[in-house]
């Protein structure tokens, strides 16, 4: 018996012994090659884009993948940003229902998270910043849209009275700048149906001039993007062909009788225009389009607005001239002609002034027009594109990438640094990204696949 | 001394387990062959022949009973997925699988043999939120075993046995189901079990000198098929297409062929060597099939290969009473790196163990023995596992589950014998 205990004892020696020793070999992940990128301090300016913005909020769930936190993730440098708690800045867009598809606002709002970091943010995007703003708005009221009776709280929060997105740039001392600025001050027209005034080509010349001469004096590396083609987003392009088939269903109906906003009046666009895209209903509109055919005020009364003069709410509700479609809600030829001559016309402005300086500018046409495709576009395993929801690059907002749109942003930004500093900073694994659709549980019905957007959701939507 | 065993198996008895072995076998069927590295079959000398070779129950004599357990902690880290190296580490469990032989001589020409034990489980479990989670997060199978044997002496030196047994077993899979482009996982949770298994089995033992024996062992398939429930959890806005309800699946457990030889150098010492061959080309793929129609059905290719095992065991007798045990093998993994999966990590394994067998009285005995299991590290280069979401047909571009594995079993055996 005593053999057998100091037996056992010695095994257990023994024993503890052996499981002490881990023999891992040691792994090291391959280094990294900066080529001659610099990312020591890493800046971004722009707007919602650069934020991080989806679903019509800020929250700090998707701010994680802002294609900036994303870069700056891949290189290992630091990037603070000015975080919100979920559910964000206000108005998230959450899914009620699948089949039917609707969606619902959350109501409520989160709270700054990040408000005591003791330097100005890595992310200086803003939610709603033009071009104007980055040189000049120092707080809420001071930004371009309060011109417009709609001061932005969000400039408060991430600038904090410290200064504008430039001169907060140029205090960082930055090696390294992304300028993403003036989608808006396009966007803003197309998303209104053409009734807000885009900015002058002009004066975005001489603004972005300054802009870039300013950074240009700090000595970082620049890389600007480029505006991209807005209407190819599901903002723009969901509600109208489902509009378009069920006008097709109505006896009698010829098309969409709609306000413009010169003479005559009215016009028409006929199904296949809205099938075909030629006149796009926002996704703003698609409460709107349920109406369809009403004898009905109910959009000017669910809207607290006063039903416009010379229109009679007695009359079949966007089918007829007496009681037409809202101006603000659809994009037609004229307008979307509009909108594509100034698009172009500001990237000329910014390619042109990116050359003098040497600085890379990144053409989104081809991520696009492949999104639009109707291949779509593969990445990583699945497919991405410019449908609404199912494409799973744009949110429910129709117009801001998911989790994972914003990942396919952040590889075109390290492609095009991969490319010009001779760098080989590996892709984000866009697969990896968490899908970033939130539901919720209250559900409503949408006729003919348009998806059902409660009144007033989209209504500010900006870039 | 005793009341710690007594605790011990009682504890066995309460978690009838599982673990892992090449594959998913279980070689632990007593504490003595334990400690011999599992080089028995030639010289099994107490009741758990019933596992090992049948043929040698004609040489024990009177009633023999055997009852034990292992203890088993198995630990297995993954670094990756490359080119990243995060270490991510398999959840720290404790298996207790155990085991209870008896056998009898009837006649001086027959004897009967029965038994209870696990020859394959396994079980792992990952945490939630962990990169592989659309793998695996918890996968568990436990089977256990109810062999009946009759051994037939032909001779003096020379035995034959046959035999059948019959099996339960249960299984669990849980992982996570990716709801992208919506935000949050869902998870899924499969289980089953069969209540109804049956196998057979055969041995030979041939005893040509009093130093020299020479056996050999088959224990056969067995094919389980499993009925079962699925279960889901996920947002409310995707219940209709989360995949719920009646499941079944089938599983077959290799053929065993187990050949080894013992001989006495010395009075103190009996060495021994096995060959063990494991039909694991049985396993080829791990399906899942709903019943109803509208979820697809899972369908995972494994393509086990056949595969073997060398065992030495050395027992060194200090005198009458006390004997120590000394063992290394070589255990070849089943399955080809490009389909491991987290589920199941696998590798070459060697084993080191030794432990003790001593006579505590004239009846009673008494064996206790360590395995320490090292796998040799493993780096997946080629793997056709995904652990991202995808979508079927684009497998190519889609994320492979590349990595670093490395794993470690430290198992402990005690066994009681009583003859009368």
């Amino acid at each position: 018996m005593k053999k057998i205990i100091i037996s056992l004892s010695l095994l257990s020696i023994i024993a503890l012994a052996i499981i002490g020793c881990e023999d891992y070999n040691d792994l090291t992940a391959p280094a990294l090659n900066l080529g001659s990128a610099n990312f020591t301090r890493f800046v971004s300016i722009g707007n919602s884009l650069t934020m991080g913005e989806q679903s019509s909020s800020v929250f700090e769930s998707a701010q994680i993948y802002s294609f900036g936190n994303l870069i700056a993730k891949q290189v290992g440098t630091t990037y603070a940003q000015a975080t919100f708690s979920d559910p964000g800045t206000g108005g998230r867009l959450e899914i009620a229902s699948l089949n039917p598809f609707s969606t619902y606002v959350n109501p409520g709002q989160g709270t700054p998270t990040n408000l005591t970091y003791p330097a100005p943010y890595n992310n200086l995007g803003i939610k709603g910043a033009f071009l104007y703003d980055v040189l000049n708005a120092r707080s809420a009221n001071t930004c371009y849209t309060a011109n417009f009776g709609s001061p932005n709280p969000l400039f408060n929060a991430v600038l904090r009275g410290l200064g504008t997105q430039l001169e907060l740039t140029i205090a960082q001392q930055p090696t390294f700048i992304t300028l993403w600025i003036g989608n808006n001050d396009i966007l803003a027209f197309a998303t209104r149906g053409g009734l807000f005034p885009p900015t002058d080509p002009a004066v975005f010349q001489t603004q972005y001039t300054q802009v870039l001469t300013a950074l240009h004096s700090t000595g970082a590396q620049i890389l600007i993007g480029g505006l991209p083609n807005a209407l190819l987003t599901p903002y723009f392009t969901t509600v109208g062909p489902g509009v378009g088939q069920a006008i097709q269903g109505i006896p009698g109906a010829v098309g969409l009788v709609y306000q413009t906003t010169g003479a005559p009046g009215v016009s028409v666009a006929t199904p296949t225009d809205l099938i075909n895209k030629n006149v796009f209903i926002t996704l703003s509109g698609s409460s709107a389009a349920g109406l369809l055919g009403n004898t009905t005020g109910k959009y000017y009364t669910d809207n607290n607005i006063p039903v416009p003069p010379g229109v009679n709410i007695t009359f079949p509700f966007g089918l007829t001239p007496e009681n037409p479609f809202p101006n603000n809600l659809v994009l037609d030829p004229t307008e979307i002609a509009a909108y594509l001559a100034l698009k172009d016309g500001y990237n000329q402005i910014i390619s042109g002034l990116a050359a003098g300086f040497g600085y890379s500018v990144i053409n989104w046409d081809n991520l696009f027009n492949q999104l639009a495709s109707s291949g779509g576009l593969m990445v990583n395993g699945n497919t991405y594109s410019a449908t609404y929801v199912t494409g799973n690059f744009f949110s429910l907002d129709g117009i801001h990438p998911t989790s994972q749109g914003y990942g396919i942003i952040a590889n075109e930004f390290i492609m095009a640094i991969n490319n010009k500093y001779s760098a080989s900073i590996p892709l984000v694994d866009v697969s990896t990204i968490p899908g970033s659709l939130v539901f919720k549980g209250d559900v409503s019905l949408g006729k003919y696949g348009i998806p059902n957007i409660p009144y007033g959701a989209l209504d500010n939507v900006l870039f | 001394m005793k009341k710690y065993l007594y605790i011990i198996l009682l504890i066995g008895g309460l978690f009838p387990g599982i673990i892992l072995a090449g594959g998913f076998q279980l070689n632990e069927h007593g504490a003595k062959p334990m400690g011999l590295g599992g080089a028995f079959t030639a010289i099994v000398n107490d009741a758990s022949a019933v596992y090992w070779n049948g043929a040698g129950l004609s040489y024990l004599e009177g009633t023999n009973l055997l009852l034990g357990t292992a203890i088993i902690g198995p630990s297995t880290s993954f670094r990756g997925v490359s080119p990243a190296v995060d270490k991510s580490t398999m959840m720290s469990q404790t298996f207790v699988p155990p085991h209870f032989f008896a056998s009898h001589k009837i006649s001086n020409a027959f004897s009967v043999g029965l038994g209870a034990s696990v020859p394959f489980g396994l079980g792992t479990k990952w945490r939630d939120e962990w990169m592989g989670r659309y793998l695996a997060v918890e996968t568990e199978l436990q089977t256990i075993s109810f062999p009946l044997v009759i051994s037939w002496a032909i001779m003096d030196n020379l035995s034959i046995s046959v035999g059948g047994s019959y099996s339960f077993a249960d299984v669990t899979i849980a992982q996570a189901n990716s709801q992208t482009p919506f935000v949050g996982d869902a998870f899924i949770h499969l289980e089953g079990d069969d209540k109804s298994a049956f196998g057979y089995n055969a041995g030979i033992m041939w005893k040509p000198t009093t130093d020299l024996s020479i056996g050999a062992s088959f224990r056969s398939e067995v094919d389980y098929g499993f009925e079962g429930t699925a279960t889901a959890t996920g947002a409310e806005q995707l219940a209709a297409v989360l995949p719920t309800g009646n499941i079944s699946a089938e599983l077959t457990t290799p053929m065993n062929i187990q050949g080894g030889i013992g001989y006495r150098i010395i009075e103190q010492l009996q060495l021994s060597a096995d060959f063990q061959w494991v039909g694991w080309s049985s396993y080829d793929v791990l399906a899942v099939d709903f019943e109803d129609p509208a979820y697809d059905d899972i369908s995972r290719p494994r393509d086990y290969e056949d595969t073997y095992a060398i065992r030495f065991g050395a027992e060194y007798f200090l005198n009458n009473e006390l004997a120590f045990l000394g063992g290394i093998y070589f255990d070849k993994m089943p399955v080809q790196p490009e389909y491991l999966s987290p589920s199941l990590p696998d590798a070459d394994r060697l084993g080191f163990s030794f432990g003790i067998d001593a006579k505590v009285s004239e009846n009673f005995g008494v064996s206790a023995s360590y395995l320490f299991i090292r796998s040799s590290e493993l780096t997946v280069t080629d793997s056709r596992e995904i652990y991202t979401p995808y979508e079927e047909g684009n497998e190519e571009s889609a994320s492979k589950f590349n990595g670093t594995y490395n794993a470690s079993a430290n198992l402990f055996s005690f066994s009681l014998t009583y003859n009368f």
